[in-house]
Protein backbone atom coordinates (compact mmCIF):
# COMPACT_ATOMS: atom_id res chain seq x y z
CA UNK A 1 0.00 0.00 0.00
CA UNK A 2 1.39 3.76 -0.75
CA UNK A 3 0.09 6.87 0.90
CA UNK A 4 0.50 10.32 -0.64
CA UNK A 5 0.65 12.91 1.90
CA UNK A 6 0.00 16.34 0.52
CA UNK A 7 0.21 19.73 2.22
CA UNK A 8 -3.32 21.37 1.57
CA UNK A 9 -2.86 24.85 -0.57
CA UNK A 10 1.14 24.76 1.46
CA UNK A 11 2.35 28.08 1.05
CA UNK A 12 -1.08 29.32 2.56
CA UNK A 13 -1.21 27.06 4.89
CA UNK A 14 2.50 28.14 6.30
CA UNK A 15 1.46 32.18 6.41
CA UNK A 16 -1.61 31.13 8.30
CA UNK A 17 0.47 29.24 10.92
CA UNK A 18 1.45 32.50 12.13
CA UNK A 19 -1.04 34.60 11.16
CA UNK A 20 -4.15 33.06 12.19
CA UNK A 21 -6.40 36.05 11.40
CA UNK A 22 -5.94 34.50 8.20
CA UNK A 23 -7.87 31.13 9.00
CA UNK A 24 -11.28 31.05 6.89
CA UNK A 25 -10.31 34.02 4.47
CA UNK A 26 -9.44 34.24 0.75
CA UNK A 27 -5.45 34.34 0.57
CA UNK A 28 -2.91 33.72 -2.29
CA UNK A 29 0.49 33.55 -2.57
CA UNK A 30 2.65 35.18 -5.53
CA UNK A 31 5.43 33.66 -7.95
CA UNK A 32 8.71 35.06 -7.80
CA UNK A 33 8.59 38.98 -8.72
CA UNK A 34 4.90 38.82 -7.28
CA UNK A 35 4.10 37.64 -11.25
CA UNK A 36 1.01 35.48 -11.11
CA UNK A 37 -0.66 33.23 -7.94
CA UNK A 38 1.06 30.27 -6.99
CA UNK A 39 -0.92 29.16 -4.52
CA UNK A 40 -4.69 29.20 -3.32
CA UNK A 41 -6.88 29.04 -0.52
CA UNK A 42 -9.99 27.09 -0.57
CA UNK A 43 -12.10 30.64 -0.44
CA UNK A 44 -9.80 32.02 -3.02
CA UNK A 45 -10.32 29.08 -5.69
CA UNK A 46 -14.11 29.84 -4.71
CA UNK A 47 -13.81 33.02 -5.85
CA UNK A 48 -12.32 32.33 -8.93
CA UNK A 49 -9.30 32.67 -9.08
CA UNK A 50 -7.19 30.27 -11.24
CA UNK A 51 -3.96 28.76 -10.26
CA UNK A 52 -0.83 30.58 -12.19
CA UNK A 53 -3.24 33.90 -12.99
CA UNK A 54 -1.41 36.67 -13.46
CA UNK A 55 -1.44 39.26 -10.76
CA UNK A 56 -2.14 42.17 -12.65
CA UNK A 57 -5.26 40.33 -14.00
CA UNK A 58 -6.68 39.72 -10.71
CA UNK A 59 -5.80 42.25 -8.71
CA UNK A 60 -8.91 44.07 -8.75
CA UNK A 61 -10.92 40.94 -8.08
CA UNK A 62 -8.53 40.81 -4.86
CA UNK A 63 -8.70 44.31 -3.97
CA UNK A 64 -12.84 44.19 -4.65
CA UNK A 65 -13.14 41.12 -2.17
CA UNK A 66 -10.33 41.18 0.38
CA UNK A 67 -7.71 38.77 -0.58
CA UNK A 68 -4.86 38.69 1.30
CA UNK A 69 -1.86 38.57 -0.97
CA UNK A 70 1.91 37.65 -0.21
CA UNK A 71 4.93 37.22 -2.19
CA UNK A 72 6.68 34.06 -1.86
CA UNK A 73 8.27 33.40 1.52
CA UNK A 74 10.90 30.64 0.49
CA UNK A 75 12.98 30.47 3.44
CA UNK A 76 9.31 29.79 5.62
CA UNK A 77 8.16 27.35 3.22
CA UNK A 78 11.25 25.59 3.22
CA UNK A 79 11.76 25.55 6.21
CA UNK A 80 7.95 24.31 7.23
CA UNK A 81 8.27 21.49 4.53
CA UNK A 82 11.32 20.32 6.44
CA UNK A 83 9.74 19.75 9.79
CA UNK A 84 6.26 18.46 7.81
CA UNK A 85 8.74 15.53 6.02
CA UNK A 86 10.43 15.26 9.68
CA UNK A 87 7.08 14.05 11.19
CA UNK A 88 6.56 12.08 8.19
CA UNK A 89 9.35 9.92 8.47
CA UNK A 90 8.78 8.88 12.16
CA UNK A 91 5.98 6.56 11.14
CA UNK A 92 7.51 5.05 7.89
CA UNK A 93 10.60 3.21 7.32
CA UNK A 94 10.87 4.15 3.34
CA UNK A 95 9.55 7.36 2.00
CA UNK A 96 9.68 9.40 -1.31
CA UNK A 97 10.16 13.26 -1.18
CA UNK A 98 8.34 14.02 -4.49
CA UNK A 99 8.23 17.86 -4.21
CA UNK A 100 8.23 20.75 -1.44
CA UNK A 101 4.65 19.40 -0.49
CA UNK A 102 3.79 16.27 -1.09
CA UNK A 103 5.77 12.97 -0.20
CA UNK A 104 4.85 9.15 -1.08
CA UNK A 105 4.98 6.69 1.79
CA UNK A 106 5.53 3.23 1.42
CA UNK A 107 2.52 1.40 3.61
CA UNK A 108 3.40 -1.82 2.98
CA UNK A 109 2.81 -4.70 5.62
CA UNK A 110 1.18 -2.25 8.37
CA UNK A 111 -2.10 -4.08 9.48
CA UNK A 112 -4.21 -0.38 9.35
CA UNK A 113 -2.85 2.02 6.63
CA UNK A 114 -5.91 3.69 6.73
CA UNK A 115 -6.03 4.01 10.57
CA UNK A 116 -2.01 5.27 10.63
CA UNK A 117 -3.16 7.92 7.54
CA UNK A 118 -5.52 9.53 10.10
CA UNK A 119 -3.04 9.47 12.73
CA UNK A 120 -0.26 11.24 10.43
CA UNK A 121 -2.40 13.15 9.42
CA UNK A 122 -3.35 14.69 12.99
CA UNK A 123 0.30 14.42 14.21
CA UNK A 124 1.75 16.62 10.98
CA UNK A 125 -1.20 19.17 11.75
CA UNK A 126 -0.71 19.01 15.60
CA UNK A 127 3.24 19.48 15.44
CA UNK A 128 3.93 21.89 12.02
CA UNK A 129 0.39 23.45 12.27
CA UNK A 130 0.17 22.08 8.18
CA UNK A 131 -3.02 20.58 6.94
CA UNK A 132 -2.18 17.49 5.03
CA UNK A 133 -4.56 14.84 3.14
CA UNK A 134 -3.54 11.02 2.59
CA UNK A 135 -4.50 9.17 -0.23
CA UNK A 136 -3.72 5.55 -0.33
CA UNK A 137 -3.76 3.28 -3.19
CA UNK A 138 -1.99 0.01 -4.20
CA UNK A 139 -0.03 2.49 -6.84
CA UNK A 140 1.81 5.76 -7.02
CA UNK A 141 -1.16 6.56 -9.82
CA UNK A 142 -3.79 5.56 -7.67
CA UNK A 143 -2.23 7.07 -4.06
CA UNK A 144 -2.47 10.43 -6.11
CA UNK A 145 -5.84 9.75 -7.61
CA UNK A 146 -7.02 9.09 -3.94
CA UNK A 147 -5.52 11.91 -2.52
CA UNK A 148 -6.77 14.19 -5.37
CA UNK A 149 -10.20 13.19 -4.41
CA UNK A 150 -9.81 13.21 -0.39
CA UNK A 151 -8.91 16.90 -0.40
CA UNK A 152 -12.34 17.33 -2.16
CA UNK A 153 -14.20 15.84 0.49
CA UNK A 154 -13.38 12.38 2.80
CA UNK A 155 -12.21 14.33 5.47
CA UNK A 156 -8.71 13.97 4.15
CA UNK A 157 -8.20 10.53 4.11
CA UNK A 158 -9.51 8.51 1.42
CA UNK A 159 -7.95 4.36 0.30
CA UNK A 160 -9.14 3.71 -3.42
CA UNK A 161 -9.30 0.44 -5.11
CA UNK A 162 -8.61 -0.30 -8.46
CA UNK A 163 -11.85 -2.45 -9.24
CA UNK A 164 -13.79 1.11 -7.58
CA UNK A 165 -15.95 1.58 -11.04
CA UNK A 166 -17.78 4.58 -9.46
CA UNK A 167 -14.68 6.08 -8.08
CA UNK A 168 -12.43 5.67 -11.19
CA UNK A 169 -15.54 7.10 -13.24
CA UNK A 170 -16.02 10.25 -11.57
CA UNK A 171 -12.04 11.21 -11.77
CA UNK A 172 -11.85 13.69 -15.56
CA UNK A 173 -8.94 11.39 -17.76
CA UNK A 174 -6.99 15.25 -17.43
CA UNK A 175 -7.07 14.58 -13.60
CA UNK A 176 -4.93 11.40 -13.28
CA UNK A 177 -1.41 11.50 -13.03
CA UNK A 178 0.59 11.56 -16.04
CA UNK A 179 -2.14 12.28 -18.42
CA UNK A 180 -1.29 15.62 -19.82
CA UNK A 181 -3.32 18.09 -21.30
CA UNK A 182 -2.89 16.91 -24.67
CA UNK A 183 -2.92 13.39 -24.37
CA UNK A 184 -6.31 14.09 -22.84
CA UNK A 185 -7.66 15.64 -25.43
CA UNK A 186 -6.89 12.76 -28.12
CA UNK A 187 -8.24 10.08 -25.42
CA UNK A 188 -11.72 12.04 -25.42
CA UNK A 189 -11.43 11.63 -29.00
CA UNK A 190 -11.80 7.72 -28.51
CA UNK A 191 -14.54 7.93 -25.99
CA UNK A 192 -12.01 7.37 -22.99
CA UNK A 193 -13.66 10.13 -20.63
CA UNK A 194 -13.01 9.31 -17.24
CA UNK A 195 -10.12 6.99 -15.20
CA UNK A 196 -12.08 3.89 -15.62
CA UNK A 197 -12.74 3.75 -18.94
CA UNK A 198 -9.31 4.81 -19.39
CA UNK A 199 -8.18 1.72 -17.05
CA UNK A 200 -10.34 -0.50 -19.29
CA UNK A 201 -9.04 0.72 -23.01
CA UNK A 202 -7.46 -2.07 -24.54
CA UNK A 203 -3.80 -1.54 -23.80
CA UNK A 204 -2.30 -1.42 -27.45
CA UNK A 205 -4.72 1.70 -28.39
CA UNK A 206 -3.04 3.23 -25.07
CA UNK A 207 0.32 2.63 -26.37
CA UNK A 208 -0.35 4.09 -29.93
CA UNK A 209 -1.31 7.68 -28.10
CA UNK A 210 1.03 7.95 -25.40
CA UNK A 211 4.12 5.29 -25.85
CA UNK A 212 4.61 3.08 -23.00
CA UNK A 213 4.66 5.36 -20.84
CA UNK A 214 1.27 6.08 -21.28
CA UNK A 215 0.96 2.38 -21.03
CA UNK A 216 2.49 2.52 -17.55
CA UNK A 217 -0.07 4.69 -16.23
CA UNK A 218 -2.66 2.37 -16.83
CA UNK A 219 -1.17 -0.66 -15.86
CA UNK A 220 -0.87 1.78 -12.60
CA UNK A 221 -4.33 2.51 -12.28
CA UNK A 222 -5.21 -1.44 -12.91
CA UNK A 223 -3.22 -1.79 -9.51
CA UNK A 224 -0.14 -3.09 -10.94
CA UNK A 225 3.07 -1.28 -9.91
CA UNK A 226 5.07 -0.21 -12.22
CA UNK A 227 6.67 3.37 -10.77
CA UNK A 228 8.92 2.03 -7.74
CA UNK A 229 10.06 4.16 -4.53
CA UNK A 230 12.87 6.80 -5.36
CA UNK A 231 14.58 7.20 -1.93
CA UNK A 232 17.75 8.77 -2.84
CA UNK A 233 17.70 11.26 -5.69
CA UNK A 234 19.64 10.89 -8.82
CA UNK A 235 22.54 13.15 -9.00
CA UNK A 236 22.25 15.85 -11.20
CA UNK A 237 23.87 16.33 -14.14
CA UNK A 238 23.19 20.01 -14.58
CA UNK A 239 22.51 23.14 -11.89
CA UNK A 240 20.66 26.31 -13.19
CA UNK A 241 20.06 29.31 -11.64
CA UNK A 242 17.47 31.81 -12.96
CA UNK A 243 15.86 34.55 -12.28
CA UNK A 244 13.18 36.58 -13.60
CA UNK A 245 14.48 40.48 -12.72
CA UNK A 246 12.42 43.22 -10.71
CA UNK A 247 12.75 45.48 -13.45
CA UNK A 248 14.27 45.20 -17.09
CA UNK A 249 17.76 45.70 -17.08
CA UNK A 250 19.32 47.33 -20.21
CA UNK A 251 22.80 47.86 -19.49
CA UNK A 252 25.81 45.53 -19.71
CA UNK A 253 26.85 46.21 -16.22
CA UNK A 254 23.41 45.46 -14.38
CA UNK A 255 23.79 41.84 -16.59
CA UNK A 256 27.01 41.33 -15.48
CA UNK A 257 26.11 41.57 -11.81
CA UNK A 258 23.11 39.35 -11.89
CA UNK A 259 25.21 36.59 -13.77
CA UNK A 260 28.14 37.06 -11.62
CA UNK A 261 25.73 36.62 -8.75
CA UNK A 262 23.54 33.50 -10.69
CA UNK A 263 27.40 31.87 -10.88
CA UNK A 264 28.39 32.44 -7.07
CA UNK A 265 24.94 30.46 -6.19
CA UNK A 266 25.00 27.80 -8.71
CA UNK A 267 28.37 27.00 -7.85
CA UNK A 268 27.48 26.96 -4.01
CA UNK A 269 24.70 24.48 -4.69
CA UNK A 270 27.73 22.12 -6.89
CA UNK A 271 30.38 22.67 -3.98
CA UNK A 272 27.54 21.38 -1.60
CA UNK A 273 27.20 18.05 -3.33
CA UNK A 274 30.71 17.67 -3.80
CA UNK A 275 30.74 18.00 -7.61
CA UNK A 276 32.05 19.91 -10.21
CA UNK A 277 31.51 21.33 -13.44
CA UNK A 278 32.85 20.89 -16.91
CA UNK A 279 30.77 23.04 -18.73
CA UNK A 280 29.35 26.53 -18.47
CA UNK A 281 26.02 28.13 -20.42
CA UNK A 282 24.86 31.69 -20.03
CA UNK A 283 21.62 32.73 -21.23
CA UNK A 284 19.96 35.76 -21.32
CA UNK A 285 16.40 36.86 -22.48
CA UNK A 286 13.70 40.07 -23.54
CA UNK A 287 10.11 39.62 -22.14
CA UNK A 288 8.45 37.99 -24.93
CA UNK A 289 5.22 38.76 -23.60
CA UNK A 290 6.09 42.47 -24.07
CA UNK A 291 5.25 42.38 -28.04
CA UNK A 292 5.57 45.99 -28.62
CA UNK A 293 9.19 45.81 -28.05
CA UNK A 294 12.11 44.49 -30.04
CA UNK A 295 13.04 40.80 -28.98
CA UNK A 296 16.27 38.90 -28.49
CA UNK A 297 17.71 35.71 -26.59
CA UNK A 298 20.32 33.99 -26.68
CA UNK A 299 22.77 31.73 -25.14
CA UNK A 300 26.26 30.36 -25.50
CA UNK A 301 28.29 27.28 -23.72
CA UNK A 302 31.78 26.96 -23.20
CA UNK A 303 33.05 23.14 -21.47
CA UNK A 304 35.89 24.16 -18.80
CA UNK A 305 38.99 22.58 -19.64
CA UNK A 306 39.21 21.54 -16.40
CA UNK A 307 35.98 20.56 -14.31
CA UNK A 308 35.62 22.92 -11.24
CA UNK A 309 33.70 24.19 -8.53
CA UNK A 310 35.90 27.71 -7.82
CA UNK A 311 33.28 30.53 -8.32
CA UNK A 312 35.91 32.72 -9.06
CA UNK A 313 36.99 31.23 -12.16
CA UNK A 314 33.38 30.36 -13.16
CA UNK A 315 32.27 34.07 -12.83
CA UNK A 316 35.16 35.23 -15.14
CA UNK A 317 33.69 32.78 -17.89
CA UNK A 318 30.29 33.23 -17.49
CA UNK A 319 31.20 37.09 -17.42
CA UNK A 320 33.00 36.98 -21.21
CA UNK A 321 30.49 34.35 -22.42
CA UNK A 322 27.90 37.22 -21.51
CA UNK A 323 29.90 39.46 -23.25
CA UNK A 324 30.03 37.55 -25.94
CA UNK A 325 26.05 37.55 -26.59
CA UNK A 326 25.12 40.58 -24.88
CA UNK A 327 23.56 43.33 -27.46
CA UNK A 328 22.87 47.11 -26.79
CA UNK A 329 19.38 48.54 -27.01
CA UNK A 330 17.26 45.40 -25.29
CA UNK A 331 15.57 45.78 -22.48
CA UNK A 332 16.18 42.36 -20.46
CA UNK A 333 13.82 40.36 -18.61
CA UNK A 334 15.38 36.99 -17.36
CA UNK A 335 19.11 35.85 -17.22
CA UNK A 336 20.90 32.90 -16.24
CA UNK A 337 23.20 30.35 -15.79
CA UNK A 338 23.84 26.36 -15.71
CA UNK A 339 26.65 24.50 -15.16
CA UNK A 340 26.66 21.13 -17.05
CA UNK A 341 28.00 17.84 -16.51
CA UNK A 342 28.40 18.17 -13.33
CA UNK A 343 30.96 14.72 -12.21
CA UNK A 344 31.82 14.06 -8.71
CA UNK A 345 34.56 15.74 -6.73
CA UNK A 346 36.48 12.73 -6.91
CA UNK A 347 37.06 12.13 -10.56
CA UNK A 348 38.85 15.09 -10.75
CA UNK A 349 41.07 15.26 -13.71
CA UNK A 350 44.53 17.52 -13.39
CA UNK A 351 45.39 19.96 -16.04
CA UNK A 352 48.56 20.26 -18.36
CA UNK A 353 49.28 23.79 -18.12
CA UNK A 354 47.30 25.69 -15.27
CA UNK A 355 47.64 25.60 -11.58
CA UNK A 356 45.48 23.50 -10.46
CA UNK A 357 44.52 22.28 -6.94
CA UNK A 358 45.58 25.78 -5.49
CA UNK A 359 45.02 25.36 -1.80
CA UNK A 360 45.54 29.04 -1.01
CA UNK A 361 42.31 29.66 -3.49
CA UNK A 362 40.28 26.92 -1.81
CA UNK A 363 40.58 27.92 1.70
CA UNK A 364 39.68 31.73 0.40
CA UNK A 365 36.51 29.97 -1.81
CA UNK A 366 35.79 28.14 2.20
CA UNK A 367 36.25 31.21 3.91
CA UNK A 368 33.66 33.22 1.37
CA UNK A 369 31.12 30.57 2.14
CA UNK A 370 31.42 30.27 5.73
CA UNK A 371 31.20 34.33 6.16
CA UNK A 372 28.02 34.12 3.89
CA UNK A 373 26.39 31.56 6.26
CA UNK A 374 27.06 33.27 9.31
CA UNK A 375 26.58 36.41 8.09
CA UNK A 376 23.99 36.52 5.21
CA UNK A 377 25.12 36.35 1.38
CA UNK A 378 25.58 40.26 2.14
CA UNK A 379 28.27 39.00 4.71
CA UNK A 380 30.75 38.38 1.69
CA UNK A 381 30.70 38.48 -1.60
CA UNK A 382 32.75 39.13 -4.98
CA UNK A 383 33.08 42.49 -6.29
CA UNK A 384 31.70 41.24 -9.75
CA UNK A 385 28.42 40.34 -7.80
CA UNK A 386 27.64 43.99 -7.41
CA UNK A 387 26.48 46.54 -4.34
CA UNK A 388 23.46 47.40 -5.40
CA UNK A 389 21.73 45.04 -7.33
CA UNK A 390 19.02 47.01 -8.46
CA UNK A 391 17.98 44.13 -10.78
CA UNK A 392 17.15 41.77 -7.96
CA UNK A 393 13.83 40.00 -7.49
CA UNK A 394 10.71 42.33 -6.50
CA UNK A 395 9.48 40.83 -3.04
CA UNK A 396 7.02 43.92 -2.08
CA UNK A 397 4.79 41.43 0.13
CA UNK A 398 6.64 38.89 1.69
CA UNK A 399 5.98 38.01 5.28
CA UNK A 400 8.58 37.54 7.92
CA UNK A 401 10.88 34.63 8.25
CA UNK A 402 9.56 33.10 11.24
CA UNK A 403 11.48 30.35 11.35
CA UNK A 404 14.35 31.19 10.14
CA UNK A 405 15.23 34.68 11.34
CA UNK A 406 15.59 35.78 14.94
CA UNK A 407 14.65 39.06 14.20
CA UNK A 408 11.20 37.76 12.60
CA UNK A 409 10.23 35.99 15.43
CA UNK A 410 6.31 35.63 15.69
CA UNK A 411 5.02 37.66 18.65
CA UNK A 412 2.76 37.05 21.50
CA UNK A 413 1.00 39.48 23.65
CA UNK B 1 81.43 7.41 10.25
CA UNK B 2 79.76 4.95 7.99
CA UNK B 3 79.76 5.93 4.62
CA UNK B 4 77.03 3.00 3.09
CA UNK B 5 74.41 5.25 4.37
CA UNK B 6 72.12 4.83 7.00
CA UNK B 7 71.56 6.18 10.02
CA UNK B 8 73.56 9.04 10.72
CA UNK B 9 74.18 10.01 14.31
CA UNK B 10 72.81 13.17 16.07
CA UNK B 11 70.58 13.70 12.64
CA UNK B 12 67.01 14.72 12.83
CA UNK B 13 64.63 16.48 15.85
CA UNK B 14 65.76 15.66 19.14
CA UNK B 15 63.26 12.83 20.46
CA UNK B 16 60.13 14.75 21.80
CA UNK B 17 60.59 18.33 20.30
CA UNK B 18 57.53 18.06 18.11
CA UNK B 19 54.16 20.20 17.78
CA UNK B 20 52.89 18.41 20.84
CA UNK B 21 55.74 18.35 23.52
CA UNK B 22 55.77 13.95 23.74
CA UNK B 23 56.47 11.63 21.38
CA UNK B 24 54.57 10.69 18.48
CA UNK B 25 53.52 7.85 16.19
CA UNK B 26 52.46 7.38 12.87
CA UNK B 27 48.91 5.89 12.25
CA UNK B 28 46.24 5.37 9.56
CA UNK B 29 43.32 7.08 9.37
CA UNK B 30 40.50 7.27 6.60
CA UNK B 31 41.58 10.15 4.88
CA UNK B 32 37.66 11.78 4.73
CA UNK B 33 38.56 12.69 8.93
CA UNK B 34 42.13 13.90 8.67
CA UNK B 35 40.71 17.23 9.14
CA UNK B 36 38.99 16.29 11.73
CA UNK B 37 41.67 14.40 13.91
CA UNK B 38 44.39 17.14 12.91
CA UNK B 39 41.88 19.73 15.00
CA UNK B 40 41.25 17.94 17.28
CA UNK B 41 45.04 17.20 18.25
CA UNK B 42 46.70 20.71 16.87
CA UNK B 43 43.74 22.88 18.46
CA UNK B 44 43.01 21.12 21.42
CA UNK B 45 39.24 21.58 20.39
CA UNK B 46 38.35 18.62 23.29
CA UNK B 47 34.64 19.33 24.20
CA UNK B 48 34.32 19.73 27.80
CA UNK B 49 33.50 16.55 29.66
CA UNK B 50 30.35 16.54 32.42
CA UNK B 51 31.00 14.24 35.26
CA UNK B 52 28.02 12.80 36.72
CA UNK B 53 29.29 12.73 40.35
CA UNK B 54 31.18 14.92 42.90
CA UNK B 55 34.30 14.15 43.73
CA UNK B 56 34.67 11.98 47.18
CA UNK B 57 38.24 11.63 48.31
CA UNK B 58 38.96 8.22 49.23
CA UNK B 59 36.44 6.06 47.42
CA UNK B 60 35.92 6.21 43.64
CA UNK B 61 32.87 6.62 42.77
CA UNK B 62 31.77 3.58 39.71
CA UNK B 63 30.01 6.32 37.69
CA UNK B 64 33.11 7.50 37.25
CA UNK B 65 33.61 5.72 34.22
CA UNK B 66 31.09 6.88 32.67
CA UNK B 67 32.00 10.06 31.03
CA UNK B 68 28.57 11.95 29.74
CA UNK B 69 28.53 14.01 26.62
CA UNK B 70 29.47 17.55 26.11
CA UNK B 71 26.37 20.25 27.36
CA UNK B 72 24.35 21.16 24.46
CA UNK B 73 21.92 23.92 25.32
CA UNK B 74 19.90 23.34 22.14
CA UNK B 75 18.70 19.32 23.51
CA UNK B 76 18.04 21.21 27.04
CA UNK B 77 15.70 23.33 25.61
CA UNK B 78 14.24 21.72 22.56
CA UNK B 79 12.91 18.23 23.40
CA UNK B 80 11.13 18.19 19.99
CA UNK B 81 12.95 20.28 17.32
CA UNK B 82 10.73 19.42 14.37
CA UNK B 83 7.82 20.51 16.34
CA UNK B 84 9.60 23.51 18.44
CA UNK B 85 8.98 27.45 17.46
CA UNK B 86 10.08 30.32 18.50
CA UNK B 87 7.95 33.23 19.78
CA UNK B 88 8.59 36.91 20.90
CA UNK B 89 6.59 37.56 24.16
CA UNK B 90 5.23 40.76 23.98
CA UNK B 91 3.76 43.27 27.11
CA UNK B 92 3.41 42.61 30.89
CA UNK B 93 0.38 40.15 31.15
CA UNK B 94 2.66 37.01 32.35
CA UNK B 95 5.11 38.67 34.20
CA UNK B 96 4.11 36.61 37.44
CA UNK B 97 5.22 33.77 35.32
CA UNK B 98 8.55 34.90 34.61
CA UNK B 99 7.70 35.97 31.26
CA UNK B 100 9.16 39.76 30.27
CA UNK B 101 8.48 41.65 27.40
CA UNK B 102 11.01 40.69 24.67
CA UNK B 103 11.43 37.68 26.18
CA UNK B 104 12.18 34.91 24.23
CA UNK B 105 9.74 31.92 24.29
CA UNK B 106 10.30 27.91 22.91
CA UNK B 107 7.33 26.50 22.18
CA UNK B 108 6.41 22.93 21.73
CA UNK B 109 3.53 21.89 19.39
CA UNK B 110 4.41 18.03 20.58
CA UNK B 111 3.01 18.92 24.08
CA UNK B 112 -0.03 18.38 25.41
CA UNK B 113 -2.15 21.20 26.83
CA UNK B 114 -3.41 20.21 30.34
CA UNK B 115 -4.59 22.39 32.73
CA UNK B 116 -1.64 24.60 34.19
CA UNK B 117 0.42 24.81 31.43
CA UNK B 118 1.98 28.09 30.06
CA UNK B 119 0.25 27.92 26.32
CA UNK B 120 0.43 30.12 22.91
CA UNK B 121 -3.39 30.55 21.67
CA UNK B 122 -4.71 32.13 18.95
CA UNK B 123 -7.32 34.91 20.41
CA UNK B 124 -9.11 36.46 17.86
CA UNK B 125 -6.38 36.03 15.10
CA UNK B 126 -3.63 37.01 17.32
CA UNK B 127 -1.31 34.74 18.82
CA UNK B 128 -1.31 35.12 22.99
CA UNK B 129 0.35 33.55 25.53
CA UNK B 130 -1.15 32.93 28.78
CA UNK B 131 -1.87 29.92 31.79
CA UNK B 132 -4.20 27.28 30.54
CA UNK B 133 -6.52 26.30 33.36
CA UNK B 134 -8.74 23.42 32.58
CA UNK B 135 -12.01 23.00 35.77
CA UNK B 136 -15.16 20.74 35.40
CA UNK B 137 -14.85 20.75 31.76
CA UNK B 138 -14.33 24.57 31.43
CA UNK B 139 -11.54 26.34 30.36
CA UNK B 140 -9.94 29.56 30.35
CA UNK B 141 -6.78 31.71 29.95
CA UNK B 142 -4.84 32.62 32.88
CA UNK B 143 -3.09 36.19 32.86
CA UNK B 144 -0.19 36.64 35.48
CA UNK B 145 -0.53 40.31 36.50
CA UNK B 146 -3.77 41.25 38.52
CA UNK B 147 -3.78 44.51 36.23
CA UNK B 148 -4.97 42.05 33.12
CA UNK B 149 -9.03 39.82 33.35
CA UNK B 150 -8.93 36.20 32.20
CA UNK B 151 -9.96 35.66 28.97
CA UNK B 152 -12.94 32.17 28.79
CA UNK B 153 -12.39 29.56 26.37
CA UNK B 154 -15.26 28.45 24.34
CA UNK B 155 -14.50 24.74 22.62
CA UNK B 156 -14.54 26.22 19.03
CA UNK B 157 -11.16 28.14 20.97
CA UNK B 158 -9.82 24.78 21.59
CA UNK B 159 -8.72 24.18 18.07
CA UNK B 160 -6.52 27.68 18.48
CA UNK B 161 -4.33 26.13 20.95
CA UNK B 162 -1.00 26.94 19.19
CA UNK B 163 1.80 25.09 21.53
CA UNK B 164 2.85 24.76 25.03
CA UNK B 165 5.49 26.93 26.28
CA UNK B 166 8.25 25.18 27.93
CA UNK B 167 10.77 27.41 28.48
CA UNK B 168 11.57 31.58 28.57
CA UNK B 169 15.01 32.73 27.71
CA UNK B 170 15.40 36.16 29.78
CA UNK B 171 18.54 38.04 28.83
CA UNK B 172 19.54 39.94 32.04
Amino acid sequence: MIALADCNNFYVSCERVFQPSLEDRPVIVLSNNDGCAVARSNEAKALGIPMGAPYHQIKRLCGRNGVSVFSSNYELYGDMSRRVVSVLSRFVPEMEIYSIDESFLNLGGFSDPLGLSGRIRETVRKWTGIPISVGLGKTKTLAKLANRLAKKEHAGCLQVEAGNRSTLGSVPIEDVWGVGRRLSVRLRRLGFQDAWAFAQAPSSAIRAIGGVTLERTQRELTGISCLAMEEVPQPRKNTCCSRSFGKPVTGRGELEEAVANYAVRATRKVRAEGSLACGLQVFLSTNRFRKDQPQYSNSRTISLDEPTDDPIRIVKNAKALLNSIYRKGYSYKKAGVLLLDLVSGGSRQGLLFEEHGDGRRRDFVNALDEVAARYGQSGAFLAAQGVRRSWSMKRQSRTARYTTCWDELPVAS
Amino acid sequence: MNIRGGKRKGAGRPKGSNLYGEPTQPVRIPKSQIERVLRFVQEREYALPLYASGVSAGFPSPADDYLEGALDLNAHLVREPTATFFVRARGESMIDAGIHDGDLLVVDRSVEATDGKVVIVSVNGELTVKRLRRDKGKSWLLPENPDYPPIALNEEDETHLWGVVTNVIHPL
